[in-house]
């Protein structure tokens, strides 16, 4: 069969988003070294927890989850970025956030497995993991976790796959002289996309109806993992709040670290004219938002706690508000509140270092919420009389430390090296000219009156 | 035996939970699967209706 040859849209800003793909620089390799030795240190802390036992960890009775699960609530609230910025906003029909939803998809896949890893990382057991499948139960909010994490990340590489796909097939055309293992995975990745009229109309609607789905898997997943802490009737954890609220401030750290990768992309990069200051405007207003609605919720929280005086929760409150836990707790608030409220409204319009502080800032405390969460209510169970002398005590050990830090380190590898072989910019959807004789597509399908807007 | 002991019995029986996830995952592949191969072929048939003519 003859084909015509593929088709492309036209995009101005084309070159200079292909141009990370073109060459690997030595500072790349640096990055990816130091990296590298990073998650090579959390290897050797988790050979020592796998040989020696949880032991070696601060963990113990009844502290069974502790900066692990921190860092498991946090990895599942990054990865809400992208099906924030490119679903909900896909629906919402807010054309700007185009340049930025493929950044955000990025955060949101490579978050993911590390998010599950944290849970693998904690069970001590991880050969015990299939024991979910086997035996699992429906009762088991830990259940209703493992089945919408997996359906969420696996639904999350399918949507992030095919937005690329036009892309990753004009680097099949485009970058004819990257190494053959280059030009290979392209083709193969591609899956032979043609760029053809009826090929782009299909995957916008694909796209829009996807966009439907995970803005409702967005809210399951983040509501399920909550619950896993909420099913219980442990103090502080049993409130029909906790899935609104981590909710809330998955979206938040994840807009948040938006801000924080699209600002070192667009230095590094050079992508001032793509990824341009309005963007960051709109992602200020846009968090403006979710720092006031975070205070709503922990006011909401914490003052029906306080009225209900319930001796058991008065125990974590107090811990949190002027014990143990006090520091980190309002460190937290004014990460997370009171310096962000500050910077977004006073400082951050038209300024990015700004926005990047003040983001930096968000998910720092974003980090002391969730263990701020957990551990003080691990440390003061609802049965706090069946603790022993010594028990009730937490403090992490370096392992945990290094075991963190190699996460992070993992995260960060995956999206440097994503961004040196993937356009981290969507060319397609923010290409700007389309050929008269082969229309791809209209730039954006009409949704819920977007179009009435113009 | 009545829906509701039915219900009631799968949040009570031991297992197989793993159903549910098999299940869900599946069901998502096989969609996803579909949906791509439909994106693929779109205007296929006419590129070759076009070409058989020439």
């Amino acid at each position: 069969m003859r084909l015509t040859a593929p088709y492309h849209p036209q995009n101005k800003h084309e070159g200079t988003i292909l141009s990370p793909l073109r060459r690997i620089a030595l500072a790349d390799r640096w990055l990816w070294a130091v990296l590298l030795g990073v998650m090579g240190l959390g290897a050797y802390a988790y050979s020592r927890q796998w040989i020696f036992g949880m032991g070696v960890t601060g963990l113990n009775r009844p502290v069974y989850w502790g900066v692990y699960i921190t860092n498991f609530v946090f990895f599942i609230g990054l990865a809400h970025s992208g099906t924030f910025i490119s679903a909900i906003l896909r629906l919402a029909g807010a054309e700007w956030r185009k340049p930025l939803t493929r950044a955000a998809e990025a955060i949101t896949l490579f978050s993911l497995p590390f998010g599950v890893a944290s849970i693998l990382i904690d069970m001590g057991r991880p050969d015990r993991a299939l024991n979910v499948i086997f035996y699992g139960r429906f009762q088991s909010p830990l259940l209703w976790d493992f089945t919408a994490v997996s359906l969420y990340l696996f639904s999350s590489v399918v949507f992030f796959y095919l937005s690329l796909l036009p892309d990753i097939a004009l680097c099949r055309d485009r970058l004819t002289e990257s190494p053959l293992w280059q030009r290979r995975t392209y083709e193969l990745l591609a899956l032979g996309w043609r760029g053809r009229p009826e090929q782009f109309h299909r995957l916008e609607r694909v796209l829009d109806g996807m966009a439907i789905f995970m803005t409702m898997l967005v809210v399951t997943v983040h509501t399920v993992v909550s619950w896993v802490f909420g099913m219980t009737v442990q103090p502080g954890w049993h409130t029909a709040l906790i899935g609104p609220f981590f909710l809330l401030g998955a979206i938040f750290s994840g807009t948040a670290a938006v801000v924080i990768v699209l600002a070192i992309l667009r230095r590094v990069y050079h992508m001032e004219e793509v990824l341009t200051v309005s963007l960051f405007n709109s992602l200020r207003k846009l968090l403006i938002v979710f720092t006031l609605g975070w205070f709503y919720m922990i006011v909401a929280e914490h003052l029906t706690q306080f009225y209900g005086s319930l001796p058991e929760e008065m125990e974590v409150f107090w811990q949190k508000f002027t014990g143990e836990f006090a520091l980190l707790f309002w460190l937290m608030f004014l990460t997370v509140f009171v310096l962000p409220l500050i910077i977004f409204v006073f400082l951050g319009k038209n300024r990015i270092g700004w926005m990047v502080t003040a983001s930096v800032l968000v998910n720092v405390g974003m980090w002391l919420e969730r263990y701020i969460v957990i551990v003080p209510t691990e440390t003061r169970p609802r049965l706090i009389s069946t603790l022993m002398e010594g028990m009730g005590n937490y403090q992490p050990t370096w392992v945990e430390g290094a075991i963190t830090a190699a996460l992070f380190a993992g995260l960060v590898l995956l999206y440097a090296v994503f961004t040196r072989l993937f356009p981290i910019v969507p060319i397609w959807e923010t290409a700007e000219v389309v050929e008269a004789e082969a229309p791809p597509v209209q730039p954006r399908r009409r949704v819920f009156g977007a179009g009435r807007a113009r | 035996m009545p829906i509701g002991e039915w219900i009631a019995s799968l949040f009570t029986s031991a297992g197989p939970g793993g159903v549910i996830v098999v299940t869900v995952i599946g069901s998502a592949a096989t969609v996803y699967f579909l949906l791509t191969r439909w994106i693929l072929r779109g205007g296929e048939q006419a590129e070759e209706e076009k070409y058989r003519f020439k």
